[in-house]
């Protein structure tokens, strides 16, 4: 019996029953308990098809309709490491989370459970399937529970207005993503992406093969938060409760860029001229990692601030994937990886401050904390790994990046990379050294006013010290990190997802006629240099000591560095302005022009 | 951005973006020249294989039935997520619904209203069940069918009755029977693993084509969806008039 129904199924199952048990009187611990179950059961699933398709793609046809006569009729789970690997990295996320508001919530409210199995049902099945429009069903639920769930604390009008924000745009998204599986299915005649790939193949580019690409791709970047579509990320995750914000940094906004690789190599990299798309995705990413960098150094909401540097880590995971290569796909996974193990941990040790302080607002909490020594000192541990410290395996991750760029002729790429890392981790560097160590005073380019979120009634009052297990996930998602930078096995199966993903013909020929056709060689073992990481992370150092210590930022130097920078921060600022009716125009324009570009160029 | 500023990109975007996207279109082939194959697979394989006669229901619960069972949850995380933006708030206090206005002594649904109700409920009710239970036969199926049974307790509202309907919350009947609804899909879905089939693998007897008890699953599935659909209806309808009715902002102490 396959196992690969049962990531989904399982988790929709007892999000059912949880829901039926909502109410029980002294539900909270059974609740509890059963989610955590349930999230161990799918991560246990997860890891054993990893490990089976690692000997071969798995391939399976819900309810037996398997193709008759080359055509799929049915909807499949193509399963190789790559979805495996990632369905398993948000399972172990939902562990994490789920073991983390064990004491996080003063009280659960209704369906909270529910719907963070929901979510994980989503997350599982979006990672897993091949067929573009179930693709788009678990797209929409992934929306739904995770729209709900950012809204949790409606006492206060920030969660609510996340809440519509990230409703609206995504919403948005999901029509752009509809168009385009419309388009496509009128190309090709059907929903499966292998079949979709093997219509269009040989085939020249028209405009309406280029248009439904962008729209797909517009689609999923809104989830994957690359500019200009990232608007709604900040608003919604700087509010939403922690165990929900680790899933989104952590995973969801990294499936939506998943999701674009993956229409691109089984459907479209035959059709479009890879130079050009490598032009166009690279462009986007690097804007984004530069812009959310910056924007991160510029909060004083600490979780705003770890928001915008995901922004930032979605740039350079967008920049990395859009090399269009085997290697530095293979990189990119890594630093999926590793990055959202680090996030999720950031944002447990934001959760903490939250239960003792209620506040995450730098400023507010400056030096408050130095009791929290185990927190402050893995906070810091976290903030380092993000800048790209060896071993983790955010350090791999970008390291293979970089290194394949330098080959690949894009030489200005990894300068960049490390600057955007540099920023992202400096910033939060920064808010840790002065939250956990009392270091430096205020900043001189924050924002005056925090914007509230989960903060306030929601976790109680603060009881003595910080519960063991609240720390326990933090410990665990550093640790899994460096095995993710470590293990040699990890690479390998990375090395083999990106090789299985890349191959276009051999998907084809596994989905359509169910012939397996020979495993890609394994690539020899990478070890990115170890200087550079270093380099990197003293960067990030020196940024945030620029901003602590005495310097060119404080003292009469202060002013005139002010001045210099008013006009652009000033402007960055306005742009992230936080209306919806803005971020929406942002889309469009930004959409046009995409199109525009494609249909041109293409 | 003022809102006057805004106009104008959005408005130069959306012209380049309508405007490339209609030139798309236009290179899609000619409106009736169908060319794909996914029409006549199914159109041939449905009677022999399946002894169904409506394509529309053996596509979304047979062909398709996986991505049926995600839609269902979608629709279950909507109400769950929605009355999770709906619960009373700890600074509100619920109270006996009044009259909002004043000139009437009590709440008195006309006679006109009242009588309309009471005649339509039932008819509703077995048009709802008429339409979930011949999904697979005619066109309709558990999600129009758990509509209209839900519309059915709206009569209830409308004349009058409402009481019948602020219970329904959490804990009630219907939100078991909306979870059970859902559950139920995924457990007929599992029905297929221990005959070593794959998951929704339609197994049941397939009857004579055209007779009430035909297609294996799909009358079940329908079954399913249509209590799902139609609790999480009555669910939302409960939160939304708790909501106007019953729950009152009070001051903060």
């Amino acid at each position: 019996m396959s196992l690969a129904p049962f990531p989904v199924i399982t988790a929709l199952f007892m999000a059912a029953l949880l829901a039926a048990l909502e109410q029980l009187s002294s539900r909270r611990r059974l609740l509890d308990v059963l989610s955590l179950a349930t999230a161990m059961a799918v991560a246990i699933f997860d890891w054993q098809l990893l490990d089976a398709s690692l000997a071969g793609t798995i391939v399976y046809w819900f309810g037996d309709w398997k193709p008759m006569g080359g055509f799929p009729v049915g909807i499949a789970f193509v399963i190789d490491p790559a979805s495996a690997g990632l369905a398993l990295l948000s399972a172990l996320l939902t562990l994490a989370a789920l073991l983390f508001s064990w004491h996080h919530f003063h009280a659960v409210r209704t369906y909270y459970h529910t719907l963070m199995l929901l979510f994980l049902a989503s997350l599982q099945g979006f990672a897993l399937t091949g067929d573009l429009f179930n693709m788009f069903v678990f797209f929409e639920l992934m929306g739904v529970a995770a729209y709900a769930l950012t809204g949790y604390k409606i006492e206060e009008s920030g969660p609510l207005e996340g809440a519509l924000n990230f409703a609206v745009m995504n919403s948005v998204a999901g029509l752009m993503v509809l168009l385009g599986i419309a388009l496509l299915y009128a190309l090709t005649g059907g929903l499966n992406l292998a079949w979709a790939g093997a219509a269009l193949s040989g085939k020249p580019a028209g405009t309406a093969v280029s248009a439904a690409f962008i729209l797909l791709a517009v689609g999923f970047l809104t989830k994957g938060a690359v500019l200009p579509f990232h608007f709604w990320l900040p608003d919604a995750h700087s509010v939403a409760p922690t165990p929900a914000s680790v899933l989104f940094s952590g995973i969801m906004v990294q499936l939506g860029l998943y999701a674009v690789a993956r229409i691109y190599w089984v459907v479209f990299s035959t059709t479009l001229d890879p130079d050009l798309l490598r032009q166009m995705l690279l462009g986007f990413g690097v804007a984004t990692a530069l812009v959310g960098g910056v924007m991160a150094c510029l909060q004083r909401h600490l979780k705003r601030l770890l928001a915008y540097s995901t922004v930032s880590h979605s740039g350079m995971m967008l920049a990395g994937m859009a090399l269009l290569d085997r290697r530095a796909l293979q990189g990119t996974l890594l630093y999926i990886a590793g990055h959202g193990l680090v996030k999720g941990a950031l944002f447990i040790g934001t959760g903490v401050l939250v239960y003792h302080h209620r506040s995450v607002d730098e400023k507010e909490l400056h030096g408050r904390c130095r009791h929290l020594r185990v927190t402050g000192v893995l906070f810091c541990v976290a903030g380092l790994a993000l800048s790209g410290l060896p071993p983790f395996g955010t350090w791999t991750g970008k390291g293979i990046i970089k290194e394949t760029a330098s080959d690949l002729g894009y030489q200005f790429l990894p300068p960049l990379l490390s600057l955007c890392s540099a920023l992202t981790a400096g910033a939060v560097l920064r808010a840790a050294g002065g939250i956990f160590f009392g270091l430096g005073h205020s900043d001189p380019f924050s924002s005056s006013a925090p914007a509230t979120g989960e903060e306030g009634s929601e976790t109680g009052h603060s009881r003595g010290p910080t519960p063991r297990i609240m720390l326990v996930p933090l410990g665990l998602l550093l640790v899994a990190s460096l095995g993710v930078g470590m293990l040699p096995q990890v690479q390998q199966v990375a090395d083999q997802a990106a090789g299985r993903f890349i191959d276009r013909a051999a998907y084809q020929a596994l989905v359509l006629q169910g012939t397996p056709l020979p495993l890609p060689r394994p690539a020899p073992q990478a070890r990115p240099g170890v200087t550079v990481s270093f380099v990197t992370t003293a960067a990030a150092l020196v940024v945030a000591a620029l901003f602590l210590g005495p310097g060119p930022l404080r003292g009469r130097g202060r002013e005139s560095v002010k001045v210099l920078l008013r006009g652009p921060v000033r402007l960055l600022r306005r742009v992230h302005s936080g209306y919806i009716g803005d971020y929406v125009t942002w889309f469009i324009c930004g959409t046009g022009i995409m199109m525009a570009l494609a249909q041109f160029w293409f | 951005m003022s809102s006057k500023l805004r106009h104008f990109p959005f408005v130069l975007g959306t012209l380049v973006f309508a405007g490339f996207l209609l030139r798309a279109l236009c290179a899609l082939p000619p409106f009736g020249e169908y060319r794909g194959a996914y029409g006549p697979a199914i159109l041939s394989t449905m009677e022999p294989l399946r002894h169904a006669q409506q394509a529309v229901a053996s596509i979304t619960f047979d062909y398709r039935g996986f991505d049926t069972l995600g839609e269902e949850f979608i629709l279950f995380a909507a109400v769950a997520g929605g009355l999770l933006l709906l619960r009373r708030q700890e600074s509100e206090a619920a109270h006996d619904p009044v009259d909002q206005s004043g000139d009437r002594g009590g709440i008195e649904p006309a006679p006109a209203v009242l009588g309309l109700g009471v005649l339509m409920f039932p008819f509703t009710l077995l048009l709802g069940i008429y339409v979930v239970l011949h999904g697979h036969l005619t066109p309709g199926g558990g999600f129009q069918g758990g509509v209209l049974l839900a519309t059915a307790f709206y009569y209830v509202y409308l004349s009058g009755e409402y009481h019948d309907l602020l219970g329904m919350s959490r804990g009630h009947i219907v939100s078991h029977l909306e979870a059970a609804g859902a559950a139920g899909y995924v457990i007929i879905g599992l029905l297929a693993l221990p005959a070593g089939l794959h998951y929704l693998h339609n197994l049941l007897p397939l009857g004579d084509k055209g007779n009430l008890l035909s297609a294996g699953t799909l009358p079940l599935l329908n079954i399913t969806v249509g209590t799902e659909v139609a609790s999480a209806f009555l669910l939302l309808i409960a939160a939304f008039l708790r909501q106007v009715l019953v729950i009152r902002r009070e001051k903060k102490p």
